[in-house]
């Protein structure tokens, strides 16, 4: 089963992925205008000459911003999967566990105890853990996506402790540990590579909702990117002038969709088994 | 001690370990909405002292803290700080709108969810590229978003349906719609993931080959070991949901938890952000508690473990 | 793999006909002389006596009468509930005559005691009042004098009094009322004698009035009834200014307002809907500036950063141009307003610039920010989420780096975190503004020793103004004391104001005499009608 587990080598179709997505961290190098440089006379141009794809309501070059924004987005919702993926998987994992009948059963009340930390994280409104971790750290990139993290933290675990819980419940666990494998090899060797698909899957949502959390404490009054170029905001910019200048958030909203299409492809791609197809 | 017994315990230790956790994390933020409202209306210092003093918020954070555990443990859960009013009654009153779209909008999720996630997973290449494409931009549209460029279309334009409040069923399916397409995104995915996992095992491709029927094959090899992880988040998404969708509450103006909480945060009125998160974290148990036993039902082999 | 279509096909099918089903579900119909009116948010409780937002002012202003009203046209006090009033040489002593043959809705008699009733409840320390007992100012006591005579006595001359007895806060509500329920419970049966009754108010969603049938004492300015006149206002809570916008657009409610700039344009071209533009009395929106922290302390960068900023540009990209440019500390609505100051530091790159250089500021190191202690020139600048005020602060930043002059926005998310960022002392500009129709609200924020003295600055005359002007009641010298007070405040560049807050209402064309109180935000809805429902 461990064979038929391990990552087939890059296809070229992930390389290209990894490459859309590397693009966008040097893409401010072919931004046409400052995205900052503001121009009240340029206000809401729509899209042509000289601006491609259009100007917002200070006068600012959408596609500029686009190219720049996509920098901080990604950073964000990348350091934020990061981040409920360190912590979620093994508190998961952990909570998933249960002690193996007929021995000595220390550790015992561990899965009871991780269980609990995970639903009281559960119960905590991205909302507040925002306002808290802005009040200490201010307000900037790194607090929000400590913030959106945090909130995916719970989600995160909770589907690995359910597909934790499959796997070490089945037969093939069950023969490992009669072979005399210890609990740290049956989690890590046994359990961790047969969830990765569940893990895969979590890690994907953790990154969308964190792109899309981000962008709603602008939309809540929470104070956001305040002029910086960022998808979200560039989403929600074009939200409060979409009757005049559609176009504001059209090419933020393609690009979030093709970003979050195009990490779920990567995830998808290495986690699949060798001869599978998804 | 017996399951259900350890199964009680811990969820007390949940709402402690949840009731502290805000209670702290409040303490951080400074100041509070009594206070600020008081410096606006022009109060003086003394005032203000006075009254925040009946209130308790002199207290050191650990006096308040024993304050509010004991009066948690006789189901008290305080009065607004700016109204008087018991948080138990203000949670309730919300409680309704907040169920209603939870219902409504995790059935969209549910069924939009089941259908685009198995097309992904199963579909030949083209639909499952498409499927795919659909659960990505579910997945990175936000309802903010979405939910104005519906009410443009569905309401302003079209005149179709309500643009929002709570009461009729019509001013339910707009907000039901655009936060179950977003909902959708998340169990499509982990049905597209689970059904991708579980069609290649190898008494898969057994049962195919002794020629079972294919409903079959997908009916009991391939859908139901992929419940448990599908079942799980749904269940994820319904806790989410009854702590309240604050964006769609907002945009739909319609009443709910989401918009309680999001007032009392930002207004600072501690005791009703503190009762909300308390309200959550027994939604979490208790949702946990019945995702726990429907996987149990699904897959018989987790039986033994929890 | 066959058989997965039909599988598939059962919810899509379900979810159309939901689709499909739910015009006919809405179906509703709506008496002729019913309105929704959207609210921009959910006051934190609606008890005028205890709570503080202006929000609830708008339902409960048709509810409750005052003592006195402002006339909406002119700003003069005149009869309400006290048909006419003495104050005292020394200004501590107010005598009102009080209306006869009042009753309030629950029909309890209105008399002297009625009025002593509320103000013991206003003054009550159980009741925890959050705005209405500090309008009342200096108030000492009452005297009963007759069953429709009542003194409010003063423990020294305050003139705004009779601003404050004008407004909702103090509205007189039924004694019967108040003693019949809690403290906490009144909100959720208020009684007052107002042109309209208050019906329910059910959290989270909606708040309704009906007109009250009896109604014959209002104040001047208030019409009988017209024909199409409005029976019954339903007030929703449209949070979101873009669904505010949609809802008005889709005739879902019939009156909104703060509605988003760009929306009021867009609207205004629309058929079926009229923009009302309604300036709001007060402060401006304006930028306090720190005179205790470098560089704001020093005069010249104050005035080269009021004299840098391009107001016009910021009202036409940010307020579509329905904003007046501020010049002030009071907005133009504002009674005692000092029109001269229009047009002072109006904008002039080249002035500005002049003034830095005269200062002696200078760019030695040709990174095109002027040069301040070894690095660049930079203010700090707290920015509330609120108001669009992160929006001007952008523009802001922008005209400013043309001066040479980097701009740090702090962004705080509540008024809690705001509070907190101005005690740290650390910053060089404070967005913020504050409505009221007698200028006596400027005190907090300049007098040496105010609350809201975020400007730093301390200066006996200044005080001195401000405070003989509080004490004095006749109008004609008070404008005499505001217009230096206002002239001081500019001189010394204490703030940088921005634009007039004009709150964008938008109604349907179907509604008829929507005008507003002398406070801006009040609709007077007995005068309105609504024609064709």
């Amino acid at each position: 089963m461990k064979a038929a587990l391990r990552p087939r080598r890059l296809p070229w179709r992930t390389v290209l992925i990894l490459a859309v997505i590397a693009f966008f961290f040097i893409a401010p190098a072919f931004a046409p205008y400052d995205p900052m440089a503001t121009d009240v006379d340029a206000q809401f141009a729509p899209p042509g000459l000289p601006y491609l794809l259009g100007t917002d309501q200070f006068g600012r070059d959408v596609l500029s911003r686009m190219l720049y924004g996509g920098q901080r987005t990604l950073a964000i919702a990348l350091t934020a999967a990061a981040l409920a993926l360190i912590v979620g998987v093994p508190l998961g994992l952990l909570a998933a566990w249960q002690p193996p009948l007929g021995r000595r059963r220390p550790l015992g009340w561990l899965p009871h105890l991780l269980n609990s930390v995970i639903e009281a994280t559960f119960a905590l409104p991205g909302l507040l853990l925002a306002l808290v971790v802005i009040t200490l750290l201010g307000s900037g990139p790194v607090s929000v996506a400590i913030a959106a993290g945090i909130s995916q933290i719970a989600p995160v675990a909770r589907l690995t402790q359910i597909a934790g819980r499959g796997v070490l419940a089945s037969p093939y666990v069950e023969a490992a540990r009669a072979l005399g494998a210890r609990e740290r090899r049956v989690l890590l060797r046994h359990t961790l590579p047969n969830i990765a698909m569940h893990v895969a899957a979590a890690a994907i949502l953790a990154f969308s909702y964190s792109l899309l959390n981000s962008a709603a404490l602008t939309f809540l009054g929470l104070g956001g990117a305040l002029g910086e170029p960022d998808w979200g905001a560039m989403l929600y910019d074009g939200r409060q002038a979409f009757r005049i200048a559609p176009w504001i958030s059209i090419a933020p909203g393609v690009a979030i969709t093709l970003m979050v299409w195009f990490a779920d492809r990567l995830g998808t791609s290495l986690t699949m088994r060798r001869n599978g197809s998804a | 001690m017996n399951g259900t017994a350890r199964r009680a315990l811990a969820a007390v230790f949940t709402l402690w370990l949840a009731a502290t956790l805000v209670f702290f994390a409040l303490r951080l933020l400074p100041g509070d909405g009594l206070l600020t409202q008081l410096i606006e209306s022009g109060a003086s210092p003394a005032t203000i002292a006075e009254r925040r003093a009946a209130l308790g918020l002199d207290q050191p954070a650990f006096i308040q803290y024993t304050h509010f555990l004991g009066s948690l443990i006789t189901g008290d859960l305080g009065v607004s700080l700016l109204t008087g009013q018991p948080v138990a009654e203000l949670i309730a009153q919300q409680l309704g709108a907040t169920a209603e779209l939870a219902l409504a909008s995790l059935s969209v999720a549910v069924a939009a969810g089941l259908a685009l996630g198995t097309v992904a997973a199963l579909g030949s290449r083209v639909i499952r590229r498409l499927a795919d494409a659909l659960l990505a931009f579910a997945l990175s549209a936000p309802v903010y978003w979405t939910g104005t460029l519906a009410i443009f279309i569905f309401t302003a334009r079209l005149g179709l349906l309500p643009s929002g409040g709570a009461g009729r069923l019509s001013q339910l399916v707009l907000p039901a719609l655009v936060l179950g397409l977003q909902l959708a995104g998340g169990i499509g995915r982990v049905t597209q993931a689970s059904f991708s996992e579980t069609k290649i095992q190898p008494h898969v491709q057994t049962a195919h080959t002794k020629g079972l029927r294919s409903s079959t094959v997908l009916l009991r090899h391939i859908a139901r070991p992929a419940l448990p992880a599908i079942i799980g988040q749904i269940g994820i998404q319904a806790a989410f949901l009854l702590g309240g969708a604050v964006v769609t509450e907002s945009i739909f103006s319609r009443p709910g938890i989401g918009r309680l909480l999001l007032d009392a945060t930002l207004r600072q009125d501690y005791p009703i952000v503190q009762g909300i998160i308390i309200w959550a974290a027994a939604v979490v148990v208790i949702v946990n508690l019945l995702v726990d036993f429907a996987i149990a039902l699904a897959d018989p082999r987790v039986r033994e473990g929890t | 793999m066959p058989g997965k279509p039909r599988l598939i096909a059962l919810p899509i099918v379900c979810l159309f006909l939901l689709v499909a089903c739910a015009p006919a579900l809405g179906a509703q119909s709506t008496p002729g002389n019913r309105i929704v009116y959207g609210l921009s948010f959910e006051p934190s409780g609606i008890d005028p006596h205890i709570n503080a937002s202006a929000e609830l002012g708008i339902p409960l202003r048709q509810v409750y009468d005052t003592l006195v009203y402002r006339d909406p046209t002119t700003g003069e006090f005149v009869p309400g509930l006290a048909e006419s009033w003495e104050i005292s040489t020394d200004g501590t002593r107010y005598t009102f005559h009080l209306r006869q043959g009042v009753t309030f809705h629950d029909g309890t008699p209105f008399n002297a005691q009625a009025v002593a009733a509320n103000l013991d409840r206003i003054l009550d320390p159980d009741v925890a009042s959050q705005k209405a007992i500090f309008m009342l100012g200096p108030f000492a006591d009452y005297e009963i004098v007759d069953d429709y005579t009542i003194t409010l006595i003063l423990a020294q001359a305050y003139a705004p009094l009779l601003d404050s007895l004008s407004q909702v806060y103090l509205g007189i509500a039924s004694p019967t009322a108040l003693q019949a329920v809690s403290r906490e419970r009144y909100q959720f049966h208020q009684v007052g004698t107002g042109p309209y009754e208050f019906v329910e108010y059910v959290p989270g969603d909606r708040i309704v009035i009906h007109r009250s049938p009896n109604y014959a004492w209002g104040p001047s300015f208030y019409q009988p009834p017209a024909e199409n006149a409005i029976d019954e206002v339903e007030f929703r809570f449209l949070t979101d200014a873009s669904a505010r916008a949609l809802a008005l657009e889709a005739g879902d409610v019939q009156v909104v307002g703060e509605i988003l700039p760009t929306d009021a344009r867009a609207l205004a071209t629309e058929g079926g809907i009229q923009i009302i533009q309604v300036g709001i009395p007060g402060q401006p929106l304006q930028f306090l500036m720190n005179t205790t922290r470098f560089p704001t302390g020093d005069r010249a960068i104050r005035q080269a950063l009021i004299t840098g900023t391009n107001r016009e540009a910021i009202s036409a990209a940010i307020f579509q141009r329905f904003s007046p440019a501020a010049w002030g500390p009071l907005s133009a609505a504002t009674p005692f307003y000092f029109s001269q100051l229009q047009g002072v530091f109006s904008y002039s790159l080249a002035d500005a610039q002049a003034l830095l250089t005269q200062a002696g500021y200078t760019d030695a190191d040709e990174d095109t920010y002027l040069d301040a202690d070894g690095g660049d020139l930079t203010v700090r600048v707290i920015v509330p989420p609120w108001g669009q005020i992160p929006d001007v602060a952008q523009l802001l930043a922008d005209q400013w780096r043309q001066l040479g002059i980097r701009t740090e926005l702090i962004p705080v998310p509540t008024r809690g975190a705001l509070f907190e960022e101005v005690g740290k002392g650390e910053f060089n500009l404070v967005a913020w503004y504050d409505f009221g129709a007698d200028p006596a609200l400027l005190n907090q924020y300049y007098l040496s020793d105010g609350t809201l003295n975020w400007t730093g600055y301390t200066n006996a005359t200044l005080d001195g103004l401000l405070i003989q002007a509080v004490a004095t009641t006749d109008p004609g010298s008070r404008a005499a004391l505001y217009a230096q007070v206002q002239q001081i405040i500019m001189q010394e560049a204490l703030i940088l104001p921005i634009r007039d807050y004009v709150n964008l209402n938008g109604a349907s064309t179907r509604i008829q005499n929507l005008h507003f109180d002398r406070y801006g935000w009040f609709p007077l809805l007995p005068n309105a009608a609504y024609v064709g429902g």
